[in-house]
């Protein structure tokens, strides 16, 4: 399906390189979840927002694709949730381990226009790429992130560092407001829409679709980045499709067209 | 380079050397472009081309298997009319062999995409029939489990076109042999094996204690599926005269050796390009030092001129 209209505003995207990357440390922050430090310059340079990298794990047949959470001179971030077969094999990365990395990958979040006022709301492991935002454009950003537990709040660490006014919220009310991101969004947008021009998500698609909703009906600008099992990462496979609302383009890809996409153009 | 000749001829395709990347892993060309340069390889197969633009399946369309993967991408692709007028252009500029991967409900629907090919011509340097296809006709069956209906089906397209026709085979027929005798017989060039083989990806589903699963089904690529393309391979070499392109599970130049001796004139190479987007673009360089090695001067040396290549011993 050839698409119409660019889904995207003019972005400095660069082409994807590979780069053979050297792990730097490991830090903990919270129950299986870690954040993998690695010096990449070629990637950490290039990375925006919203980008993710596609990392080669020892024997395994698919590489896995993850966002990148921080990016600082040749120092590149990526925070994960101990999960199956590839993120297990991560967590016994030692310093000065390989990491064999394509990226970066994918079309991240719009940068802020000037003046312009963005909401980041990230569940769980969602928050990974919100951060990175937050971090880079700190002076438009205010943080709505959900986990399940208090324990789990570190994973929001470079978020906090970045001086982002971030509210917290646990389902089990063991840390900031109990319940899910979704209720304080609700509120915010209830006082007073208009404060809020854009609205960046990242999280499971259930809260996805919650806040894509909350965003149509105040009608406020919606970005999501979704996820999808991925081969190849660069939109030859056709593997990570998401529907859509669009007719002459029924499928997108979430590694090429996406990850991040305008909330209205996902069929939840 | 070293000098190696790594060019050979795979039923009237003139390859620069025999590394080739497989239908529906290298998208139209272009994509790949800054990971692996188009004109290392020896060409590149095309995303699977109907008629008529196709949406492909619902997802979920991918799993990771033991080996490689599992896919029902469901022939997602824009249609005949759109890869002439946008995808066709840009191919013209690549420095390697195009092949036109094609697939149809009907044996007319090859006919016609033969047809229309046939009468762009360059660069399209051949069509490959895909023919793990469920034939609309005959109740879903797939065209290339039944030899006689493989034959209307290769004599079909071959009436329509001068251009080089490779059949590409799935592994799970009956017989692959007589399935290929019978695509030679119907005037093809050249026979690709294999196609994925049909496999499933399963999650169990607890509800309370309920046990149900949750399956995708879909054709296994990948290392888990190189022994049986070996196989395939090797039973055609013996009683197939068409030279022979083998595909399944390539991941090495060792690999690539691997299918050469039992009898391939030429690889292609799929999964392994997910890993490792640059193996494609390094297999021909390290073929040629392996080669120079052992002291050929080309890789027809090595196959021996007699024959496509593959002793048995
Ligand atoms: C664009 C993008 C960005 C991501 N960013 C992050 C991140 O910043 N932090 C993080 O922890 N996770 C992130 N994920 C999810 C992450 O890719 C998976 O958690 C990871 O692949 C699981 O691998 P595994 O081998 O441990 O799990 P397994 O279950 O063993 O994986 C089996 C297969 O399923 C795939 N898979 C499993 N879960 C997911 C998933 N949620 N999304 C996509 N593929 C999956 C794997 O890649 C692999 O191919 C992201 C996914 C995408 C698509
Ligand atoms: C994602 C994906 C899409 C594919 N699409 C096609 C296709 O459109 N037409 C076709 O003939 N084969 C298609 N194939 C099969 C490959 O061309 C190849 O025969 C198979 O994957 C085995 O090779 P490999 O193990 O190197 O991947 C596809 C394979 C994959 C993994
Ligand atoms: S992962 Fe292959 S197209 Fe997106």
């Amino acid at each position: 399906m050839s698409r119409r209209a660019p889904l995207h505003p003019p972005f400095e995207a660069e082409a994807p390189g590979m780069e053979h990357a050297v792990l730097l440390g490991q830090r903990a922050v919270g129950p299986d979840l870690a954040v993998a430090e690695i010096a990449a310059p070629r990637t950490a340079s290039r990375a925006q927002p919203g980008q993710f990298v596609h990392l080669r794990i020892e024997e395994l047949p698919l590489r896995r694709p993850f966002s990148v959470y921080h990016a600082a001179g040749e120092r590149l971030e990526i925070l994960y949730r101990v999960k199956g077969r590839g993120t297990t094999r991560m967590t016994r990365w030692v310093p000065g381990t390989d990491v064999d990395l394509v990226g970066p990958l994918g079309h991240g979040f719009a940068p802020p226009a000037p003046g312009e006022r963005v909401v980041l709301v990230g569940g769980g492991i969602g928050v990974a790429p919100l951060a990175f935002y937050g971090a880079r454009y700190p002076e438009h950003c205010a943080a709505i992130v959900g986990f399940g537990t208090a324990a789990e709040v570190g994973a929001s660490d470079r978020l906090l560092q970045a001086g982002v006014a971030t509210l917290v919220t646990t389902e089990d009310g063991s840390a900031g407001q109990a319940g899910l991101v979704t209720a304080p969004l609700a509120a915010q947008l209830a006082a007073d829409p208009a404060r809020i021009d854009r609205i960046l998500a990242c999280g499971p698609e259930p809260m996805l679709a919650a806040v894509a909703r909350l965003a149509e009906q105040h009608g406020v600008a919606c970005e999501v980045a979704l996820e999808r099992e991925m081969a190849c990462g660069t939109g030859v496979c056709l593997g990570c499709v998401v529907p859509t609302t669009d007719p002459g383009q029924p499928y997108l890809r979430v590694c090429a067209d996406g990850p991040v996409v305008p909330a209205g153009l996902v069929r939840w | 380079m070293t000098g190696v000749d790594l060019s050979v001829d795979v039923g009237g395709v003139r390859l620069k050397n025999p590394v080739l990347a497989a239908s529906g892993t290298f998208g139209y060309g272009l994509e790949l472009a800054p990971l692996v340069d188009p004109a290392l390889l020896g060409g590149f197969v095309t995303k699977g081309l109907t008629l008529a633009a196709r949406a492909g399946n619902a997802p979920r369309r991918i799993a990771e298997a033991p080996g490689g993967m599992i896919n029902r991408i469901g022939l997602q692709n824009v249609g005949l009319e759109v890869f002439l007028q946008e995808k066709l252009p840009e191919l013209a500029r690549l420095d390697t062999a195009v092949i036109v991967n094609v697939s149809g409900d009907t044996a007319p629907d090859y006919a016609a995409l033969a047809g229309r090919l046939d009468a762009v011509g360059a660069p399209i340097a051949g069509i490959e029939l895909n023919v793990s296809c469920p034939n609309v006709a005959r109740g879903g069956r797939e065209f290339g489990t039944d030899p006689e209906v493989l034959f209307e089906l290769v004599a079909a397209a071959r009436s329509r076109t001068r251009l080089p026709l490779w059949v590409k085979l799935s592994p799970a027929v009956t017989d692959i042999v007589e399935l290929a005798a019978a695509a030679e017989s119907a005037g093809a060039d050249a026979i690709v094996a294999v196609n994925t083989a049909p496999a499933a990806f399963v999650e169990p589903v607890w509800e309370g204690s309920r046990l149900s699963a949750r399956i995708l089904r879909g054709g296994l690529s990948g290392q888990g599926l190189k022994p049986i393309a070996l196989r395939a391979v090797a039973d055609l070499r013996r009683t197939v005269r068409l030279p022979i392109v083998g595909v399944g599970g390539i991941g090495s130049v060792s690999d690539v050796f691997e299918f050469l001796a039992i009898g391939a004139s030429a690889v292609q190479i799929g999964t392994a390009s997910f890993a490792d987007p640059q193996l494609l673009g390094r297999l021909p360089g390290e073929l040629a030092a392996a080669l120079a090695e052992r002291g050929c001067a080309s890789l027809a040396e090595a196959l021996g001129r007699d024959r496509v290549g593959g002793r048995e011993r």
